[in-house]
């Protein structure tokens, strides 16, 4: 068993199963994550070719949709925040394996993935930024200047979020 | 009746729509339409898992039973409608295009 840290967005789905294809052909074979996916647990086994791919479900990997990746031929090799579902497969010479086989589905899961971060991270500044914040930041209290740096950064992040998803999109 | 706002049906549609003439469930049409196809078309899980929602929506499929967590879907009777116009356009449009070919070739 090796632990590797690795930080990534989950806009670079792609390169991430990239990655772990290529561990995977060394004979390090993804077994779980924790539930952040910054920490993989490989597991040490003969190289092997298998086709990796992230799903984003929020309702996670439950009845009918598990059971069609299963039968598929699809394993579940790992799962981050209960809705980004790594999906395994062995690939062929000449086969590769998709989860997705057109350009509306891939297009749909990035667009639940920008519904489903992006409001939130955009709306939560606009609730608690009001008035009173500024007359408390100009007052000298911590917590206003706090919460006002945190909105700050919510809005960056929301911002690089929508460029990456977008970014992503337009490869498709 | 108009079906315009159905057409033109997805390629993972249109097949998924023919496989389920007789009701089944998911991986069971993955496997009609590899065969139907001859191997050309091949519809991933997560491409069959949205177009099932999408359809079920539309009422052009409905679910039937429930086997060991296997939904079983079938044709509505709008479901037939709209495949029989979808396949009733494209043989216009491949009579067209043969047409169209066969004069281009002549000139």
């Amino acid at each position: 068993m090796r632990k590797v840290w690795k930080w990534w967005w989950a806009w670079q789905d792609r390169e991430h199963e990239q990655w772990l294809a290529a561990q995977s052909r060394q004979g390090l074979h993804l077994r779980s994550m924790d539930s952040l996916g910054l920490l993989h647990r490989f597991e040490q086994g003969a190289p092997a070719d298998y086709v990796y791919r992230w799903d984003f479900k929020i309702s996670g990997a439950k009845g009918d949709y598990r059971q069609l990746f299963t039968d598929a031929g699809w394993e579940l090799v790992g799962e981050v925040a209960g809705s980004w579902l790594c999906w395994r497969k062995q690939a062929g010479p000449c086969l590769k394996p998709e989860i997705f086989t057109d350009r509306a589905s891939q297009l749909a899961k990035y667009r639940n993935l920008f519904l489903t971060i992006v409001p939130g991270l955009s709306l939560l500044p606009m609730v608690i930024l009001d008035r009173n914040l500024w007359q408390d930041i100009q007052a000298g209290s911590q917590i206003a200047t706090g919460v006002f740096g945190l909105s700050l950064f919510s809005i960056a992040l929301s911002a690089f979020a929508s460029l990456g998803i977008w970014r992503r999109m337009r490869q498709i | 009746m108009d079906y315009s706002k159905y057409l033109p049906l997805s390629e993972a549609s249109f097949y998924m729509l023919a496989a389920l003439t007789e009701p089944s469930h998911g991986y069971a049409i993955m496997q009609k339409v590899e065969a139907m196809s001859g191997g050309a078309v091949t519809i991933g899980p997560g491409t069959m898992y949205g177009a099932f929602n999408t359809l079920e929506k539309q009422k052009l499929i409905a679910k039937v039973a429930e086997e060991d967590r296997r939904k079983i879907y079938a044709l509505t009777d709008l479901g037939r409608q709209v495949l029989a116009e979808q396949v009733r356009r494209l043989e216009v449009m491949v009579q067209s295009a043969h047409a169209a070919l066969k004069l281009g070739r002549a000139a």
